[in-house]
């Protein structure tokens, strides 16, 4: 597996998975692809229907999920190197393997919070996307 | 037809209950119903709220509110009800039921997307798949504040595209939830002569330009009401929704009759009682005349705090630091550096700047009588229990199913009040003229009784007197009214107030009455001026313990007083209203928070997501409270001839300056004018036209 496949497949995990700090009014804990989501429904009422908040709010959601996104990659770029540089190179494959399964178990643990979703209380990813 | 008379009668008879019974029950004459086997003609006092919202309300519903307008005063009438969260099954997870069923509610829902939510609820209908609906029902708590925008635009209000050409697929969407509204308060009006409950058909109208709040709350006097109610997104200025009511109401149903009732002036940012209308337009005595006529009420305090005044914002009243919020409008809540609401956020500012205004326009657009409500977003009028707060949604805090346990409602938040009117019976017609006479006064919760009288000639001894509430009628005017022309240029006006504990119930009692205050206000120089007397106190002071909520002996169970104002001037307009304080008791989230046992004093004890129960900025002890409608001196009737005085002058060389008031008086001087409807008023005793049965006649 190249540097490049492993980097990706870590991001795009990290992307699914890790939950990430946000605020748009009130705050929360989601991963980045949860804020895209919420980022292109946003936008799709903003271009339906307009006006200043629909702005403001898909900004906002916009901008932090470019955020996260971006930050995602950076981890998934810290964390190959961290790997190609201290892993015997016939562990490397199931290093990333096992890191995606734990970054998957652990999603199915309550990690997650938004107001937006069962009122705050923490949630799961599965309960999250519901 | 036949021509035998006693036939064609007949035939007629049957006719007209054929049309009768075909017409719909919009459009019904004004009932006939038995008398109320309780009525009593010298009035009593009901309790009520007027300020409730149900699952038709887009800020209830989004927060997870599945209680609708039956359900609501099926509580009201003290039915337990299941309230939100809910389990995976729907079962729900908290229930409610009232210590005292209420003796009248109205659910007001907001008007405003009556018909939008209908379309993203109802798979097919045209819009159901609109990208705002889909939020709407993925993601409720995002869709409440972008929806919600619509109506912060103030004018520039519109309707979402998904509504269809001309807004025709709300509209019509919109039919069935106002039908719904308006069934469920004919089905839980009590027409029997038990008379045990009444409901009002109503609605909220949300105007809110930039976020400052000028809500009103639309009641109407009977069944008749128009199609539809009037939205902020119909009539984006209140004075546009007035004149469209007028048209839709009162002109196009004959027999429908309405009042507006304004409420959280204090989150307006000064908009509320501001001097010009909200697109900055300046008071007219149009305007003036027509504010006057739709609004006799204001809702005094609710869930979203309390309007009567904020220390320091023209007024040094050290009461008057009850229930504020530390933010002066909706957006506020949400910014780090709020603005403190100004003085034309608060309701006693406005009593002083009517007599102003009336004073430059003729007419006083801000005479107004007092109310309180929950305001309540559960569905769930009257509870307002500070030991039992459930939060009350809204602008609040979402309930939880899981995680740790947390303060059910924001901080600032508490409660509510409730609306309390002096009526002979409790019927829509009787409830309905208490509010438009304006007799009526607000609690902060506990059910207080207060009767408040003013006059020129009351006795010192009438509150030893076993009819105190006739002598109060017969010799001047209820809370609310205007005092009739003094007797003499020499006469003070003297005021009797009386007032009794909530006597609560087994379990809960009510707390001990601690004072009755007389707040007047008057003008003085072209300048408004305000003085609190404390006219009774418990001879015993009580006090609270924070940590455990227990409460020492102390106050009493009833106060009484006739107080004379001691620096009245006859050329001074004024007003006074009465406010009765109870002893110290602990607000709601301190109940909450030992409960929960959060120790300020020691960290440990105080989880992260009970911070709040530590703020200081919040008090953990509260007076609870009932103001008055207030009781005007010298509200001046456009082009009204003042009476002579029966007698001259009999003010002494102490008092100049009511030498020059007595002397201007007894000349007719136009501006101490008093109106015959004024005079007119002081006669206008209840009729005595039955015995006093007693039935109904609680707490006295």
């Amino acid at each position: 597996m190249s540097v490049k496949t492993t980097r990706r497949i870590l991001w795009l995990a990290l992307v699914v998975v890790l939950p990430v700090p946000y605020w748009v009014m009130e705050s929360g804990r989601v991963p980045s692809l949860w804020l895209l989501e919420l980022t292109g429904f946003a936008l799709a009422m903003l271009m339906t229907e307009g006006g200043m908040v629909p702005q403001i709010v898909s900004g906002l959601f916009a901008g932090q999920a470019l955020l996260s996104v971006g930050a995602c990659w950076l981890v998934a770029w810290l964390a190959t190197r961290v790997l190609y540089s201290a892993v015997p190179p016939e562990w490397q494959k199931r290093g990333v393997l096992a890191a995606v399964v734990l970054l998957f178990v652990s999603s199915l643990l309550r990690i997650y919070a938004t107001p937006l979703v069962s009122g705050g209380s923490p949630v799961n990813l599965i309960e999250l996307f519901a | 037809m036949s021509k035998h008379p006693v036939l064609r009668v007949l035939a007629w008879l049957a006719v007209l209950t054929a049309i009768d019974a075909i017409t719909p029950s919009s459009t019904l004459r004004a009932e006939e119903r038995p008398p109320c086997e309780g009525r009593n003609a010298l009035r009593q006092p009901f309790f009520g709220d007027l300020h409730v919202h149900t699952a038709l309300s887009l800020d209830a519903s989004t927060q997870g509110t599945r209680l609708r307008p039956r359900d609501a005063y099926r509580f009201a009438r003290g039915e337990e009800v299941g309230i939100q969260p809910f389990d995976e099954s729907g079962n729900a997870l908290r229930h409610l039921r009232l210590d005292r069923p209420l003796d009248f509610a109205a659910v007001t829902d907001h008007a405003e997307f009556f018909g939008e939510l209908r379309i993203c609820e109802t798979p097919g209908l045209p819009g159901y798949d609109s990208p705002t609906c889909m939020v709407y029902r993925r993601w409720p708590r995002l869709a409440f504040f972008v929806m919600n925008s619509r109506v912060a635009a103030g004018a520039d209000s519109t309707r979402f595209s998904y509504c269809g050409e001309g807004a025709r697929g709300c509209l019509d969407a919109a039919r069935a939830p106002w039908r719904e509204v308006v069934d469920a308060a004919e089905e839980s009006y009590d027409r029997t002569d038990r008379c045990s409950f009444t409901s009002f058909i109503g609605y909220e109208w949300t105007g809110a330009p930039d976020a400052r709040n000028l809500h009103r709350n639309v009641l109407f006097a009977g069944s008749v009401v128009p199609d539809l109610p009037v939205s902020a997104l119909d009539a984006t200025i209140v004075s546009d929704l007035w004149r469209e009511l007028e048209r839709v109401c009162t002109k196009e149903k004959p027999g429908c009759e309405f009042l507006a009732i304004p409420h959280n002036s204090n989150l307006s940012a000064g908009l509320m009682f501001a001097d010009t209308e909200e697109t900055g337009a300046p008071f007219t005595p149009e305007y003036a005349r027509l504010r006057a006529r739709m609004e006799p009420l204001v809702e005094l305090t609710q869930h979203k705090g309390d309007s009567e005044c904020r220390l320091g914002a023209g007024t040094n009243d050290e009461s008057c630091t009850f229930e504020l919020l530390p933010y002066d409008s909706f957006a506020g809540k949400f910014m780090t550096s709020a603005e403190d609401p100004g003085p034309t956020s608060f309701v006693r500012n406005a009593l002083k700047d009517g007599l102003l205004l009336e004073e430059r326009l003729g007419t006083n657009p801000f005479q107004l009588g007092l109310v309180a409500s929950t305001d309540t977003h559960l569905g769930t009028p009257g509870q307002v229990d500070e030991k039992n707060h459930p939060g009350h949604g809204g602008a609040g805090r979402p309930a939880t199913a899981d995680g740790p346990i947390e303060l059910p409602d924001d901080v600032e938040f508490n409660p509510g009040g409730l609306a309390v009117l002096w009526a002979e019976e409790n019927t829509r017609e009787s409830l309905f003229a208490a509010m438009r006479r304006r007799e009526t006064y607000s609690t902060s919760g506990p059910r207080i009784t207060v009767r408040f009288f003013g006059g020129w000639s009351y006795p010192a001894d009438l509150c030893d007197a076993a009819s105190f509430d006739e002598i109060g009628y017969a010799g001047g005017v209820p809370m609310g009214g205007t005092l009739p022309a003094p007797p003499d240029a020499a006469a003070k006006p003297s005021f009797a107030v009386t007032a009794l504990r909530d006597p609560g119930v087994e379990k809960k009692p009510g707390a001990p009455l601690e004072r009755i205050q007389i707040v007047k206000g008057w003008i003085e120089n072209g300048e408004t001026r305000e003085k609190v007397y404390d006219v009774a106190t418990a001879p015993d002071e009580a006090t609270v313990d924070e940590a455990t909520c227990a409460t020492s002996a102390g106050g009493a169970s009833s106060l009484c007083r006739v107080w004379t104002d001691p620096d009245f001037d006859l050329a001074e307009r004024a007003f006074y209203y009465a406010r009765v304080l109870e002893t110290p008791t602990c607000r709601w989230q301190t109940y909450f928070c030992n409960a929960a046992g959060v120790r300020c004093d020691e960290p440990d004890t105080v989880p992260p997501q009970l911070g709040a129960c530590c703020d200081e900025q919040i008090p953990r002890t509260i007076r609870e409270r009932a103001v008055t409608s207030p009781i005007w001196y010298g509200v001046i009737a456009r082009g009204a001839r003042a009476p002579r005085p029966a007698r001259q002058s009999r003010a002494g060389p102490h008092s100049c300056a009511r030498c020059a008031s007595a002397a201007r008086f007894a000349r007719g001087d136009p501006s101490l004018h008093f109106s015959p409807d004024h005079v007119a008023r002081r006669s206008r005793v209840p009729k005595i036209r039955e015995p006093r049965t007693g039935g109904r006649r609680r707490r006295t």
